[in-house]
């Protein structure tokens, strides 16, 4: 059973492309991603309404930067700490290596978006590997956004 | 099993067209497990409309005028996937006996997924070609992107 832990940001003004949240399984442990949410509070109303591209990618060597680190919260507190490191809003993409997209989403942000992988799913992220969540498209204007990642740990 | 996913990222889209297509290999099986669509462009109220999507399979010649993306593993260590797919076939595979599974009428203004219960999950026999295809041409040109994930047996 892995070791389940979350990671969140709230309420960070979006102006510019950024990879929205990524993770680096450690030396030790493997990651395996269970979902991910994205939000916003800003631009409500029909003339607002936009679409933002979203991606899913995997195998950038160096970290993105500029964003922050936010803390990595088991689901059960007995549990040990996170090895993985968790990284948010970093409008320096990391994009160096050998960069594969498993998924390409477009997201109204007049709702809230959510994805839950199936069990069989699941990306599996063996150890020094990084997966991002990232936001290709510049919004029209700032964004008020939230967005959380839920993953276990292996091993 | 071994899962993979093709995708399709911010193209436009004006006519009907096979917006993914996956043809098995020679050997093994293909499980298609989910796919999902989505739009950025026509956005608000004055642009929403309805297209139809359906899943075929059958085709016996491939379409043309799309391209064929990368096949990702979802575990970097599995081997390459031994099926094709393509993306945005402007010419639709044709030919065989071609059979419509499913389908939908997709509101563009919001994300469609579609993801198979475990019972019923497409499978493609030995070089058997499965279609999500887009039958109605927009009323204007919209920036679309896809994906399809699949495993293979065998």
């Amino acid at each position: 059973m892995p070791r389940i832990y979350t990671s969140q940001f709230s309420g960070v003004a979006v102006t510019a492309q950024q990879d929205l949240l990524s993770i680096l399984a450690g030396a030790a442990c493997g990651v395996v991603l269970y979902e991910f949410g994205l939000s916003q509070s800003t631009e409500v109303g029909d003339a607002q309404e936009e679409g933002l591209s979203i991606v899913f990618k995997e195998g950038a060597t160096a970290a993105g930067s500029v964003g922050s680190a936010p803390a990595m919260v088991p689901l059960d507190l007995g549990d040990a700490a996170a090895t993985a490191v968790v990284r948010a809003n970093d409008t320096t993409i990391a994009g160096t290596g050998t960069i594969v997209t498993h998924y390409s989403w477009n997201w109204n942000v007049r709702v809230p978006f959510q994805y839950i992988w199936i069990p069989e799913l699941r990306p599996v992220l063996r150890v020094g590997r990084r997966a991002v969540i990232g936001l290709l498209t510049t919004p029209a204007d700032s964004i008020t956004m939230s967005g959380y990642l839920t993953f276990g740990e292996i091993g | 099993m071994r899962y993979y996913t093709g995708q399709f990222t911010g193209v436009a889209v004006t006519v009907v067209q096979d917006l993914l297509s996956i043809l098995n290999g020679t050997t093994g099986s293909v499980i298609i497990y989910e796919f999902g669509i989505s739009q950025s462009t026509e956005i608000g109220d004055a642009q929403e409309e309805g297209l139809s999507i359906v899943l075929k399979e059958g085709a016996t010649t491939v379409g043309s005028g799309g391209t064929i993306p990368a096949v990702v593993p979802l575990d970097v260590g599995d081997a390459a996937a031994t099926s094709v797919v393509r993306a945005n076939d402007t010419t639709p595979a044709i030919n065989g006996t071609i059979v419509t599974h499913q389908t939908w009428n997709w509101n563009i203004r919001i994300p469609f997924q579609y993801i198979w219960t475990p019972e019923t999950r497409p499978i493609l026999r030995v070089n058997r070609r499965a279609v999500i295809g887009l039958l109605t041409a927009p009323a204007d040109s919209i920036t679309m992107s896809g994906y399809l994930v699949w495993g293979e047996t065998g």
